[in-house]
């Protein structure tokens, strides 16, 4: 639904980065007409739409699902000349007139001065606000919900809280330093995306704005008073839950989309229908990355390069922040440090690893300095309110920002990017854009002036939260062009918005060295993985402070189970590279990394998955056991893909943990111990220091590459062991092969995908599409076959290629483990391995 | 195998000939340690080297791991623990981890470990030998010739040492000697000074009640004054209604104003009083605002200023007697002071030496106690200051004391830390100083310096970095640190 000002005085900003397409009309039956309302219906669904009061009714069957404007909160300021305010205001729209905070302050009520909503000021800051106040607003209630979801990014539960008596959650991308916990104050990135469950259904709602926003969430049960709850213990019929939501920006328009599941799967596939998938990363970047600000030179960088191999430590990409450049003018190095950046960049890329630098948005007013030359020429930047370039203060001192909103300026910023542009940098370095919310020292929140201007005459305030975005789209496509189209980009970003993960990654920026900063990286990471950004991470040992080796141990082990994989650390923060410790920790160390090179097969195949349905990553246990009420509020624990369960050690000086197992009629196996667990069960699990809860579905075969090496592209060919856990029997999973780095996936159909499914004593190899055509040098280790009930007398292969042979297992009745050795078939091929 | 006599390899060749006409077992599996060869018989089911299970020895290097300690797959990348051996003949034999054999990267200098790989590897060994023999000989020499200077230093030290030793034993030596003079003296100077404090003293109690007798004349000569002013019927009785006129000393009842004749009643007692009741009880009373009201005549015309100095006048005349110069002691105290002064005067003399004596003593005995090498080798660095200048910074070096930071384009020195320990490398007790509790860093630790040492010619910084935030390192060479024990010093340690 989308409603605009009649004639405005001049445009109001439409959003139009977030969508990949309009979805297409589907037909809809008129079922009722009436002077005032109209019912359509589609598919099981059915929309009742009255006109006074303005109201939208959605039905799934005959349940109501989701109300708009139910409590005539619907408000459209529209725009309006300064004078002419002042004398009509009193009979302009008079039902209309209430402030965006309004229900907040009802006790101070005072009539509001128009004159005061032209200019507001914040600290020294003025805001012009030359066409007045424009806000927009609307509740959407869920009836029969008690649970909603999403509107990252906020330090906050997964279950959103109800903000009765607090302030809104706020939308509005801005660089917090020491950002607070559960806090529903605004941080880097904005999705104004939300999802409700319920045991029957699953629905979201995208409010599809960019301009700041606020969400104001009321729960009847969430909000009742302790005697109401106690009420409700001893009355037989409890109440009905319902949650109201209330959406307002400050500009723009009212666009919104219902999306109507009825399946958790269904809404993820609705709304990266709209916004687009994370795009398949490359190998590389979902395997581990090692950061700081700063390795400090091209030795300090070999020598840390040179730590991991000494350590039998992987990692595949290594990073340099501000410090590494000429002054902070990105796209140059300083000299002195890093006179030999291709040099360099060969010697970590002979390993098979990679190099991030960072590129942020701000430049240097430096006449001296090509990049700021360009822009400045070419009218390339932001300006103020007054029309000359918007001038503020970061990282370089006096600096601009490049206006992402103009085409052109993304072209041009793209092509800076180019090889013969970007001196000394190689087709193995990749990107980081930090501070494009855009941070601003010397600005309002340390961000842009509302009032500055953009491309096309649109306000700031009007498309604020999609410049980070903006410039992260520019990036990622300036990588691409780099390689003629051919290989796939890294990028790393801070600020975010619905769409962001086609550009690449996210991380939840600058957390701090703390227990409870790795404990809420759970739930954060849970919402960007829930809103489509699955390539999330947090930085592992917190950003800010020195790192407990305790937590850093934990932290390792609770990263190497989130997507986006990588340790950094503060400028002011000790040395923390993974050996220096002591041995144990070490070791400890070296574990959790190995654990995710380890499962890259999986984590690969997760995110083709992602890529081909929307389904997310990282997910709460509901997506997967959607009737499970109880597990609806879960944040410690949560599923990876359909197979994997994790319950990170978020606590100093445990050596164990209550773990939920999901499903009643599920069974569960240690990864690494292989003791079955059943499902509908909460069971204290020993987890002292050298491990992290982790468990296997039954019913999943998870593919592994058990041969490490000392990065991700070194162990290309490797073969594969297929971890195939029972449940009643019989289980199933997929395994998705490319060449890990090019679009030659897409272009030549140059993957395979293959489907194992175990069955009546028989493991089946398939292909799983047709079109896929790659030659794949790997083959099948190992078997492992968890929740065998008895030992085979003989196991026996068929294959297409080399007919029947016997294969030599071993069986271990205790662990009702059997470990068929050495196959040795092609992965590409088809076969079977059948217990006899 | 590397022959160095041709005689020995021609013999040996031989060898090997008749070993692998006898038993075919000399065959060595790929990747397996030449120390561990015997234990891979193809003859023989293999068992793995922890001993916890027998396999085939056709399993063995068929790359699938079914040893837990990996002994099974030396040669391939199967297993995660195992070992390959880089045999790497005419260079340095090396085990590397087995996950990296294949994987397109040379690690073995003779190109064994990609012996199945998309990248081939040159043997380079002999060129490495040949480079290791070379820095081998290099840092030979260069102990051989530092070891000479060295040797210098050492006896520089020992010398330094045996002088400070004699120096200490004659300080101690004459120590003693003045310590018995100093108690003598220290004997006659109390001698001197007891009669010396008794004539004084006596002297000045004499003084003492002069002066209050003084004192007392003048006190009673004011009051007599403030009594007859009052006293104006002069009947000598100074009555309550006399005392009430005079509105100056009303604050001496309850200031309000107004001065009631009970009020003045109060302050005298009773209604009236005579002139010894009145300096007994009254008087005292009444002292300061009569002495205020004497300093300060009812003169409104006078200028500040002199009212000022009027007041001082008096202040100066009411302290009259305190100010008056005591009279000179008579000739026999005189005399006695003079004595006693001579005593002092000696015995301070003799003081002061002593002291001299104990801080030379202490500084020596510092000395003494520093490590300053086994052989004393590092003594002649003490008291020197080396710099070395970066981008930015010149940075000092001053062992045994301080190091320092200075900015290029001026400024004062930051401190990076005072000597605090020798830290050992390896088994070399003298391989590194420690510097510590140096300038606080904004947000951080006390500036610290690890100071590396390693054999050089010349005493000299050679490198200074941050290596994490305001925690330094120094590298530094001298004839000190060459010693052929320590040989194997950080630069040569990599290509070992």
């Amino acid at each position: 639904m989308k409603i605009n000002e009649y004639e405005p005085m001049r445009p109001r900003y439409e959003v139009r980065d977030a969508l990949v397409g309009i979805p297409p009309p589907a037909s809809v039956r008129i079922v009722d007409q009436s002077k005032d309302s109209f019912t359509v219906e589609f598919d099981e669904n059915k929309l009742v739409v009255r006109a006074d009061p303005f109201q939208i009714m959605v039905y799934r069957k005959d349940t109501l699902l989701i109300t708009v404007n139910s409590r005539s909160l619907l408000l459209f300021e529209h725009y309006r000349h300064k004078r002419q305010t002042q004398n009509q205001a009193s009979n302009s729209e008079p039902e209309n007139n209430e402030s965006p905070d309004a229900e907040k302050s009802e006790e101070d009520a005072r009539p509001v001065d128009e004159y005061e909503s032209w200019e507001e000021s914040f600290k020294s800051h003025t805001d012009s606000r030359p066409y007045g106040p424009a806000s927009v607003g609307l509740d959407i209630g869920f009836p029969g919900f008690q649970y909603v979801y999403g509107i990252p990014e906020h330090a906050d539960s997964f279950a959103l809280r109800s903000t009765k008596g607090t302030d809104p959650y706020r939308l509005y991308n801005l660089d917090v330093f020491e950002y607070e916990l559960n806090n529903p104050m605004a941080l880097y990135g904005s999705v104004p995306f939300m999802v409700a469950h319920n045991e029957q259904n699953t629905v979201g709602v995208f409010w599809h704005n960019a301009a700041e926003t606020w969400i104001d969430i009321t729960s009847n049960i969430a909000d009742k008073s302790v005697i109401g709850k106690l009420r409700d213990l001893f009355s037989s019929g409890s109440e009905i839950p319902q949650t109201d939501t209330h959406w307002i920006s400050e500009s723009g328009i009212i666009d919104v989309f219902l999306m109507l599941g009825s399946r958790p799967a269904d809404v993820f596939r609705q709304y990266t229908s709209l916004t687009g998938v994370t795009e398949l990363p490359p190998l590389f970047s979902i395997a581990y990355h090692q950061c700081r600000w700063n390795y400090n030179d091209e030795e300090d960088v070999a020598e840390v390069d040179r730590g991991f191999d000494e350590h039998d430590i992987p990692y595949d990409v290594i990073w340099l922040d501000i410090e590494h450049t000429d002054g902070k003018r990105y796209f140059t190095w300083d000299v002195t440090k890093f006179p030999h950046s291709e040099e360099m960049l060969n010697n970590i890329s002979a390993k098979g690893r990679k190099m991030v630098t960072i590129v942020d948005p701000h430049l240097k007013r430096d006449d001296g300095y090509f990049v700021h030359q360009e822009a400045k020429s070419k009218g390339y930047y932001i300006k103020d309110k007054n029309g000359n370039d918007y001038e503020g203060w970061c990282w370089p001192g006096s600096s601009n920002w490049p206006d992402f909103l103009n085409p052109e300026v993304q072209e041009w910023w793209a092509s800076k990017f180019a090889l013969d542009s970007y001196k000394g940098s190689t087709m193995d370095l990749h990107v980081w854009n930090d501070m494009n919310e855009p941070s601003v020292f010397s600005g309002p929140e340390i961000t842009l002036q509302k009032d500055a201007k953009h491309f096309g005459n649109w306000e700031h305030r009007d498309i604020h939260n999609v410049y980070g975005m903006l410039q992260h789209q520019a990036t990622a496509n300036g990588l691409v062009k780099r390689s003629g189209g051919n290989q796939r980009p890294f990028v790393l970003s801070r600020a975010f918005y619905a769409g962001s993960q086609r550009a690449g990654a996210i991380w939840t920026g600058d957390n701090l060295a703390d227990w409870s900063h790795l404990k809420i990286s759970v739930p954060m990471l849970l919402s960007t993985n829930l809103v489509g950004i699955v390539f999330s991470g947090a930085d592992v040992g917190g950003f800010f402070k020195n790192v407990d080796t305790e937590l850093l141990v934990r932290w390792y082990q609770a990263g190497a189970y989130q997507p986006f994989f990588r340790a950094h650390a503060h400028l002011d923060t000790k040395r923390r590279e993974p050996w220096l410790f002591g041995e144990e920790n070490t070791r400890r160390f070296r574990d959790a990394i190995r654990a995710r090179y380890s499962l890259l097969p999986f984590w690969y195949t997760e995110f083709w998955q992602h890529s081909k349905t929307g389904m997310p990553v990282m997910r709460p246990l509901w997506v997967n056991f959607p009737s499970e009420k109880a597990n609806f509020d879960k944040d410690d624990i949560y599923m990876l893909g359909d197979a994997l369960l994790v319950r990170p050690i978020t606590e100093a000086g445990v050596t164990g943990a209550k773990v939920t197992f999901p499903g009643s009629n599920e069974v569960w196996y240690d990864v690494r111990t292989y003791q079955k667990y059943a499902g509908g069960q909460e069971v204290y699990v020993d987890t002292g220091l050298d491990q992290i809860p982790v468990f296997q579905r039954g019913g999943t075969i998870v593919p592994r590459k058990e041969r490490i090496r000392r990065s991700s592209a070194l162990g290309h060919d490797d073969p594969y062991t297929l971890i195939v856990a029972l449940k009643q029997g019989a289980s199933r999973g997929t395994l998705y092969i490319d060449d890990y780095k090019s679009y030659d996936y897409k272009k030549y159909n140059n993957y395979l995908v293959r489907e194992f499914v175990f069955n009546n004593g028989r493991l089946q190899s398939s292909n799983a599409d047709a079109n896929g055509k790659m030659e794949t040098k790997s083959w099948l280790e190992r078997v492992v076959v968890v929740g065998l009930e008895q030992a085979p007398k003989k196991v026996e292969l068929t294959s297409s290629a080399s007919g029947k042979r016997d294969l030599e297992f071993t069986y271990d009745a205790k662990k009702q483990l059997l470990t068929i050795r050495k196959p040795a078939t092609n992965m590409g091929t088809n076969w079977t391995i059948s217990l006899l | 195998m590397r022959c160095f006599l041709a005689a020995f390899c021609v013999f040996s060749t031989i060898l090997l000939h008749l070993l692998s006409a006898t038993t075919a077992s000399v065959t060595r599996p790929r990747g397996v340690d030449l120390r561990n060869i015997g234990f891979y018989d193809p003859a023989k089911p293999f068992v793995c080297l922890d001993s916890k299970k027998k396999i085939d020895f056709s399993q063995v290097n068929d790359d699938y791991c079914d040893c837990e300690d990996g002994t099974d797959e030396p040669g391939t990348a199967a297993c995660a623990v195992g070992k390959f051996f880089c045999e790497d003949s005419g260079y340095v034999s090396k085990l590397i981890p087995s996950s990296r054999v294949n994987d397109a990267i040379c690690d073995c200098c003779d190109g064994s470990d990609e012996y199945a790989s998309s990248t081939k590897c040159p043997n380079d060994c002999m060129e490495r030998g040949r480079q290791m023999r070379e820095e081998r000989e290099r840092m030979r020499k260069l102990v051989q010739e530092g070891q000479g200077m060295r040797q210098k230093m050492a006896e520089e030290g020992q010398v330094l040492k045996r002088d400070k030793q004699a120096r200490l034993e004659q300080l101690e030596k004459e120590r003693a000697e003045l310590e018995l003079k100093d108690e003598e003296l220290q004997r006659r100077k109390e001698e001197a000074e007891r009669p010396e404090k008794e004539a004084k003293e006596k002297h000045e109690k004499t003084w003492k009640d002069v002066k209050e007798r003084l004192r007392q004349e003048k006190e009673q000569g004011e009051a007599k004054e403030l009594f007859t002013s009052i006293d104006t019927n002069q009947n000598l009785h100074l009555e309550a209604h006399e005392l009430a006129v005079r509105t100056e000393y009303e604050k001496l009842a309850n200031n309000d104003g107004e001065f009631s004749e009970e009020e003045a009643k109060e302050i005298l007692g009773e209604a009236y009083v005579t002139f010894q009741g009145f300096l007994d009880t009254v008087w005292p009373k009444l002292r300061d605002t009569f002495r205020d009201h004497a300093a300060a005549p009812a003169d409104s015309n006078a200028d500040p200023d002199s009212q000022e100095e009027k007041k001082d006048d008096v202040r100066t005349h009411a302290k009259d007697e305190d100010d008056l110069p005591m009279p000179e002691y008579d000739e026999d105290t005189k005399h006695l002071i003079e004595v006693a002064n001579k005593a002092r005067e000696e015995y301070e003399e003799v003081s002061q030496q002593l002291k001299k004596i104990d801080n030379e003593l202490s500084t020596i005995r510092k000395h003494m106690d520093l490590d300053l090498g086994t052989e004393r080798e590092f003594a002649p660095l003490q008291g020197r200051c080396f710099e070395y200048t970066d981008r930015e910074y010149i940075y000092s070096l001053c062992p045994f004391d301080r190091v320092s930071q200075r900015q290029k384009s001026g400024g004062g020195d930051t401190s990076l830390g005072t000597w605090s320990r020798w830290v050992a490398v390896g088994t070399n007790q003298h391989g590194a100083m420690m510097f510590e509790h140096g300038l606080r860093c904004w947000n951080g630790p006390d500036r610290s310096v690890k100071v590396h040492i390693s054999c050089g010619t010349e005493d000299r910084v050679t490198a200074v970095s941050e290596v994490q935030r305001c925690e330094y390192e120094y590298q530094f060479e001298s004839p000190a640190a060459c010693h052929p024990d320590h040989l194997h010093s950080h630069r040569i340690a990599d290509e070992l």
